[in-house]
């Protein structure tokens, strides 16, 4: 009997210190969020916030054509959908330009969501990672709505269908459509979070800074047709960053001829790797509008055998192409603006400005305009001459197709048949994709 | 004179007695059933070297001792009888009792405790060492096949063993049974356990059997013995050697493969669509094929029509499979040593054995293992024992030759049909790598490294070894402390570690390219090498060390009629892993010097001319798993007829981040059991035995890899940034909880009269709660994921397990027949999937879980096939009723319930059929298994894969090709343009799916027994015994000639191969 009382005291023993010895974490790179460090470990991922950015807008886009051939060879048929503007899209590859979108969104909300339970680090570590959060959350949706919502229509925009803004991390939530008004609303509330956070000058390029979150707004800004406000945050982001490259220092022979975190990248994003964007060849009429001393027609441009040319402008200089916000947008943003406020002078100086740098050296004849009209013309021409590839056209087309003067119709020309998208066409909204539709109820894009 | 006539009366008459004891023993050996003599039976004296066979009539001879002693007889199909003999016996009966009958006196260990079988309640299998015996091969795991109902090898599973015991329960967290080694779980590789060690296997089925083991026991508990020495016991050195030879494998049975003019036929309808303009304009100049090169240069006029049609009809010759045939795949020859020695007093038993193995494969790689083992045991006073074991084994395993599909063109491709290796000479040819041939040719005018590659040279410069150390020690004492009451302790120590040196040298291609894509040519010729040049070696290492602690105190009390047997214990467990490798770069092995790596900074790229970084090739990893666990145990018998028993066992683990509360899972077990042939009223003369049981209780599942927290796992640089980063790998669940299954087992023993016919057959019903299963998930919640692993699941399934015995013919020719039978049917019960019925969420070949309720677990489920268009050769599906090839529809629309379900993807019935004939010293066993009632889905063409990546099928041939061709093929014609969605739709329709049903020679085992005894008296037993395996497919119900345990496209059927060995005892 004896021997089992000390059997139960033994056992006793243990159990007390049972609690202690299971609370050993089974992976030592496993961590619970608990320091500033560890969010901006999350921060730091840029295989998921910066390079991780959807490129549906581009690939819908009539900057670039497929062949035929290439369109034929082509494997996912995602990517065919995507070219013709064809809802088979919607049976999709996963992962997909959605729910990529949404990755950053989670890790940003979960930053939110901790930055407050941390401790340990100072105020500026505590404010740059919640800063980044905010402003890749920000970028995310406004990346979403570009591409899968309608235009900002001020009349209509707070009923217009808009997109899930997932604000919490609890993957259990349903995900329900938020009005056009609702989503540009928490973009701007996020970004605006984001400058009083970022520090104005971030440690390296894929850290998003103060000048990147001003870029963002005056995107965001411009693409709802709020001029003003987009000149002001151009002005502001030019305000801290307004370094231009010369291109007549660049290799246009090099297949990557733009340094990779140049001066002119605030912060650098990239898109999702695309075989539109790969396979696609410039549009012959847009290639032709660069004069012969325009630098960017060898520095952005490469020609193949066939006489068409492809794009190797990348400010990533990698296979994700760039489409964070530079200074070269931001000149052009604040031109656009100036010119549609009638200051034709303060327009063309500021393209001027840009476009010295982009043409050979002494051949370089100033930009001049008669008045705001032939000012927002010429520099309407020369932002989609300047960016393209960075995911901005296609929202260009969505705004500029709601004044019948800048409204167009684009075309695909595919095996002898022509698919033709005019202006405010239901298919400017993408659809959702259906496994999404079917998982959480919410309305499809209508047809 | 009378005293000297007394005295030497009296010493005759000693010295006759004497004589007459040292003498002969004659025993005689009778089949306890019928009476009839057993020939052929090994009889054994204890304590001595000797051993003898019984004649035809059952006698045997043996020296016998002065003061009596023990004999053990053994023969095939009898269970293993001993028998006193004394001082004054001259002639003994042995009476032994056929092996189906006797059941009731094998001991079952659960690694726990030794459990007499007929006092079980529960569901076990036992395999022996003679049964383990009969399949020569280096792992153990293998040796299972064949010997034991309920255990079924799913051959689809590439990686393991896909070795399961009643069906799988957990439905996605681990799904291999339980290893034990003598009392502790085994955490190293399988592999480096020596088959020759082991004594037995006990397989614990149901849940009476398996709760003891708690969680991680929901999938069936394999616990194997080791060998120990005997107490009282000489000296005794057994030997076993053989000597295994494998053919080569069949490479012209691959089923992905196309002849080489149907390829470039593909090649050149691509060519002509201009499907290759985007490889051409390329920066990355990707590869192309040498047709393509050819088509090329035809068009561009270098090469004159004549000389593209010359080229192109010499390579339609070509056939890539002789090269594959002649020069990489060999027959290969597998060596196995085993020695031992054993032996023990009164106080002491020991054993030592030494194993070596050396093998070289098809593909010449090679592998060999050392094992050393002692299992000693002391027993200084008689209450107390102690037991110091230890285990080591060394293994290392070399690369070989790159195998059928391991030689790739470039990357995601395979390689062209009409490849050649090797010049008419044999020299290794070069062949198209990640650029085209004409580049590599000419880049860099001489200055970059030689930028081709060779693949039958390249597999001396890129080896990779790897090392195997494992150790493990045991200790454990017991003392008594009352007659009825042992407590003891046993600790456990293993640690395995594992090195690995991939070694890519100078000439490699590997590194040569490397060092290549990095190289900066400056104007004037000066080179900048980004990547060191010299070889590259990626150096990795791992560790396993665990500890396992385990009191527990043993109650064996008997009183009137009564017989408690119980035990109560406690135990800690952990087991930590790291690992790490890291990567040199410029490393020369002769001299072991290396050059470091900028990986901080981009460098560009020599063909794109784009940024990227150098791989830093570190990584580090640290895991510890803990277990608590107490449990209890006990089995109350009444007249030896009633048995009821119980079992709780608690269990926690460090899972991280689960609230406290469930970290530990209780689980339970209780069963009962009823000897009727003990009953004083039983009559049936003809069925001496008869016991029903029944059990019920539940096992558990733990995945240490869940959370119930958010935790991210930190990452050292980041692209571009080189700063850590982190994922995040689990994402908040805090519903988890721990899987539990629950288990009803019920069972009958029996044996009729005279062996016609004993074994035993069970009913088992298993129902699994809170699996942990994927649900569908939206993505938009940003998881990185489609579905999510989350307790979602529950599923039920009905299963027997039966083994049958009967010995048809006995000596001098005898003949037992033992049928194994498994019958199991899982069913999904439930499964969280919200609100999506798309067919597409539900199609399956069977290799996975199926969500459908009601359906097998394995469902194979396709879409509803509607023939092939008459007119243009296109695959149909059912749209609205009507026969449709709108594909995209087909795949979005189709619902979950218009799927056709065909059946089960795992075998419903399943086992093993063995025949045992034995005549004089001969014994031969020849083992068939058989699956049947399931299903699998092969693979077909699929055009995209073809055009896009290379993958071939042999049904190309098969292809519609002109109207009519609908009636006997269902493989879809050549288009192009083409649609993915099309390829799609018929890889997943219900045209691929084919019956799995196949019979198969399993082995062939033939032993000769030397006659031992005084004409060899250098030895006391030896056996030379040969043993065939995978002797082939007997009968299949595919007309396709599939093996389905292998009807991966990629693998070539098994060869089969021949074992030769001698078995010799000292």
């Amino acid at each position: 009997m004896k021997n089992l009382y000390i059997a139960i005291t033994c056992l006793g023993i243990i159990l007390a210190g049972c609690n202690k010895y299971l609370d050993k974490k089974p992976d030592k790179s496993l961590v619970i969020p608990s320091s500033p460090a560890d969010l901006q470990a999350l921060m730091d991922n840029n295989d998921v916030m910066n390079n991780n950015r959807a490129a549906v807008g581009e690939g819908s886009a009539d900057n670039y054509y497929l062949t035929d051939e290439d369109y034929n060879s082509f494997y996912r048929e995602s990517s065919k959908s995507l070219y013709i503007w064809d809802d088979d899209i919607t049976y999709n590859d996963f992962p997909n330009d959605w729910s990529r979108s949404y990755d950053a969104v989670y890790y940003a909300n979960t930053v939110l969501e901790n930055i407050d339970k941390v401790t340990g680090g100072n105020t500026g570590d505590y404010d740059n990672v919640k800063g980044s959060a905010l402003f890749f959350r920000g970028c995310s949706f406004l990346t979403v709505l570009w591409g899968w919502a309608v235009v900002y229509n001020p009349g209509t925009a707070d009923k217009d269908l808009g997109i899930p803004l997932r604000l919490s991390s609890d993957f259990n939530e349903t995900s329900v459509r938020a009005s056009v008004q609702q989503g540009y609303e928490q973009v701007l509330e996020d970004l605006r979070q984001a400058y009083m956070l970022l520090p104005e000058h971030a440690l390296h390029a894929m850290r998003p800074c103060r000048a990147a979150a001003f870029g963002m707004l005056a995107r965001c800004f411009l693409s709802m047709q709020a001029y003003d406000s987009a000149l002001v945050y151009a002005s502001r982001a030019l305000a801290l960053q307004a370094g231009l490259m010369d291109y007549n220092g660049l290799d246009s022979l090099s297949n990557a001829p733009v340094p990779l975190f140049n001066e002119e990248v605030m912060t650098a994003l990239g898109m999702i790797q695309s075989s539109n964007l790969y396979y696609g060849k410039i549009d012959t009429v847009l290639y032709n509008s660069y004069d012969k001393d325009d630098l960017r027609r060898y520095i952005y441009f490469t020609s193949n055998a066939d006489g068409s040319h492809s794009f190797k402008g990348n400010y990533n200089n990698s296979g994700y192409y760039f489409c964070g916000p530079a200074v070269d947008e931001m000149y052009l943003i604040r031109a656009e603006c100036e010119a549609r406020a009638g200051k034709t002078g303060d327009a063309m100086d500021d393209l001027n400005t840009l476009m010295v740098k982009r043409w050979r050296k002494g051949s370089f004849i100033p930009f001049a305009a008669g008045n705001a009209d032939e000012a927002l013309k010429i520099i309407l021409s020369e932002r989609r001459k300047e960016l393209l590839f960075r995911d901005l056209r296609w929202a260009d087309l969505k705004r500029l197709n709601l004044s019948p003067q800048t409204a167009v119709t684009i075309y695909r020309r595919l095996n002898g048949t022509v698919v033709s998208l005019p202006p405010g066409d239901l298919h400017y909204a993408l659809p959702i994709p259906q496994q999404v539709i079917a998982l959480s109820g919410m309305p499809q894009n209508p047809r | 004179m009378s005293y000297i006539n007394k005295a030497a009366g009296l010493l005759l008459c000693l010295l006759l007695c004497v004589c007459s004891h040292a003498g002969q023993l004659t025993v005689k050996v009778t089949d306890a059933s019928n009476n009839q003599p057993v020939a052929g039976a090994e009889v054994h004296v204890a304590g001595s070297s000797y051993y003898s066979l019984t004649d035809t009539s059952g006698f045997a001879s043996i020296p016998a001792g002065d003061k009596g002693g023990r004999i053990t007889v053994k023969a095939l199909g009898y269970a293993t009888a001993t028998a006193a003999f004394s001082q004054a016996d001259t002639d003994i009966q042995v009476r032994l009792v056929p092996a189906g009958a006797s059941l009731e006196t094998v001991t079952v260990s659960t690694g726990y405790q030794l459990l007499p079988k007929e006092r079980a309640t529960g569901s076990f299998a036992t395999i022996d060492s003679a049964a383990l015996g009969r399949q020569v091969t280096t792992g153990i795991t293998d040796r299972l096949k064949g010997a034991a109902s309920g255990l079924l090898f799913d051959g689809r599973l590439k990686s393991s063993s896909g070795l399961n015991v009643r069906g799988i329960s957990s439905i996605n967290g681990p799904s291999a049974p339980l290893i034990i080694l003598d009392n502790f779980p085994y955490e190293g590789d399988i592999n480096n356990i020596n088959p020759n060690n082991i004594e037995s296997i006990t397989l614990l089925k149901d849940a009476a059997a398996a709760s003891i083991w708690g969680a991680k026991a929901g999938n069936g508990v394999i616990v194997m013995t080791t060998k120990k020495g005997a107490y009282n016991q000489p000296l005794r050195l057994e030997l076993n050697a053989s000597l295994t030879y494998t053919a080569k494998p069949d490479v012209y049975k691959a089923q992905d493969f196309m002849n080489s003019a149907g390829y470039i036929e593909v090649e050149q309808m691509l060519f002509d669509n201009d499907f290759y303009s985007y490889y051409e304009s390329s920066p990355f100049r990707p590869a192309l094929s040498p047709v393509v090169e050819t088509l090329i240069q035809q068009r561009d006029g270098l090469i004159t029509p004549a000389q593209a049609a010359a080229r192109l009809d010499t390579l339609g010759h070509n056939d890539v499979r002789r090269d594959f045939d002649r020069y990489i795949y060999k027959s290969s020859l597998q060596q196995q040593y085993a020695l031992s020695l054993s032996g023990g007093g009164d106080k002491a038993r020991y054993l030592l054995s030494a194993g070596y193995n050396a093998n070289a494969d098809a593909l010449s790689a090679g592998y060999n293992r050392y094992s050393f083992s002692g299992q000693n045991d002391l027993q200084p006073f008689k209450a107390l024992t102690l037991h110091i074991g230890f285990m080591y084994t060394r293994s290392k395993a070399t690369s070989g030759k790159p195998g059928w599909d391991n030689i790739i063109p470039t990357a995601g491709r395979l390689l062209y049909p009409y490849t050649r290796l090797a010049d008419d000479e044999g020299r290794p040819l070069a062949i198209t790598k990640d650029y085209p041939l004409p580049y590599v040719d000419t880049a860099g005018g001489g200055l970059l490294k030689d930028w081709h590659y060779y693949p039958l040279d390249d597999y001396r410069h890129n080896t990779t070894t790897s090392g195997v150390e494992d150790l493990l020690l045991d200790v454990n004492t017991q003392l008594r402390l009352l007659p009825w009451l042992k407590a003891g302790i046993s600790y456990r120590y293993e640690k395995q570690h594992t090195t690995g040196l991939a070694l890519q040298d100078a000439e490699s291609y590997y590194a040569r390219n490397m060092v290549n894509s990095y190289t900066q040519a400056g104007s004037d010729g000066s080179l900048f090498y980004a990547v060191p040049p010299g070889g590259i070696a990626v150096n990795s290492y791992a560790a396993v060390e665990g500890h396992a602690l385990r009191a527990q105190a043993d109650i064996d009390k008997r009183w009137n009629n009564m017989e408690l047997t119980a035990l109560a214990g406690a135990e800690v467990r952990q087991t930590a892993s790291g690992a790490g490798s890291y990567t040199l770069y410029g490393y020369d092995d002769a001299t072991l010097s290396y050059t470091p790596a900028d990986v901080v900074n981009s460098y560009p790229l020599y063909v794109s001319g784009y940024s990227d970084y150098i791989n830093p090739g570190t990584g580090l990893s640290s895991h510890t798993d803990r277990f608590l666990s107490g449990y209890i145990n006990a089995a109350l018998s009444y007249r030896s007829r009633y048995t009821i028993s119980a079992s709780a066992r608690k269990d926690a683990s460090n899972l991280f981040g689960a609230a406290t509360n469930n970290r530990g899972t209780p689980l339970w077990s209780a069963g009962g059991a009823w000897q009727l042939n003990r009953e004083p009223w039983w009559q049936a003369g003809w069925l001496p035995l008869l016991r029903l049981r029944a059990s019920y209780g539940f096992t558990g599942d733990v995945d240490q890899q869940r959370s119930a927290v958010t935790t991210l796992s930190i990452v050292p640089g980041a692209s571009y940034t080189n700063y850590s980063f982190a994922n995040i790998s689990q994402f908040a669940n805090p519903g988890l909880r721990w899987e539990k299954t629950g288990m009803l087992n019920a069972g009958v023993d029996f044996a009729m009269k005279d062996n016609l016919l004993a074994g035993s057959i069970e009913y088992y019903h298993k129902h699994g709660t809170d699996l942990l299963g994927y649900a569908p998930l939206d993505y938009t919640s940003g998881l990185r994921q489609q579905a999510i692993i989350k307790n979602t699941a529950a599923m039920k399934g009905d299963g027997v397990d039966a083994t049958l015995n009967s010995t048809l013919l006995k000596a001098p020719l005898s003949w037992q027949v033992t049928l194994y039978y498994g019958y199991n049917l899982s069913k999904t019960t439930r499964y969280y999937r919200g609100e999506s019925a798309l067919g597409s969420d539900y199609v399956s070949d069977g290799n996975i879980i199926s969500a459908a309720p009601g359906k097998p677990l394995y469902a194979v489920a396709s879409y509803k096939w509607a023939g092939l268009d008459p007119q243009t050769g296109d695959p149909r599906g059912w749209l609205d009723g009507k026969p449709s090839t709108d594909y995209a529809a087909l795949l979005q629309q189709t619902m979950a319930d218009d799927l056709v379900y065909t059946g089960s993807g795992l075998p419903v019935h399943f086992g093993y059929f063995n025949n045992s004939f034995s005549y004089r010293q001969w014994s031969l066993t020849i083992s068939i298994s058989y699956k049947l009632g399931y299903w699998f889905r092969k693979a077909s063409v699929d055009y995209g894969q073809l055009y896009n990546y290379g993958y071939m099928n042999r049904d190309f041939e098969k292809r519609w090709q002109q109207p009519g061709d609908e009636k006997h093929t269902s493989v879809p014609s050549l288009v192009y343009p083409y649609s993915s969605f099309r390829d799609q739709f018929y890889n997943n329709s219900e045209a691929l799916v084919v019956r799995g049903d196949h019979i198969r020679l399993q082995y062939i085992y033939l032993v000769y027994n030397m006659a031992p005894g005084q004409k060899h008296r250098m030895f006391s037993n030896a056996q030379l015994y040969l043993n065939v395996l995978n002797a082939g497919i007997l009968w299949r119900a595919n007309k396709e000639g599939l093996d389905p345990d292998r009807y991966y496209p990629n693998q070539l059927p098994v060869p089969f191969s021949l074992a030769g060995g001698i078995k010799i005892t000292f």
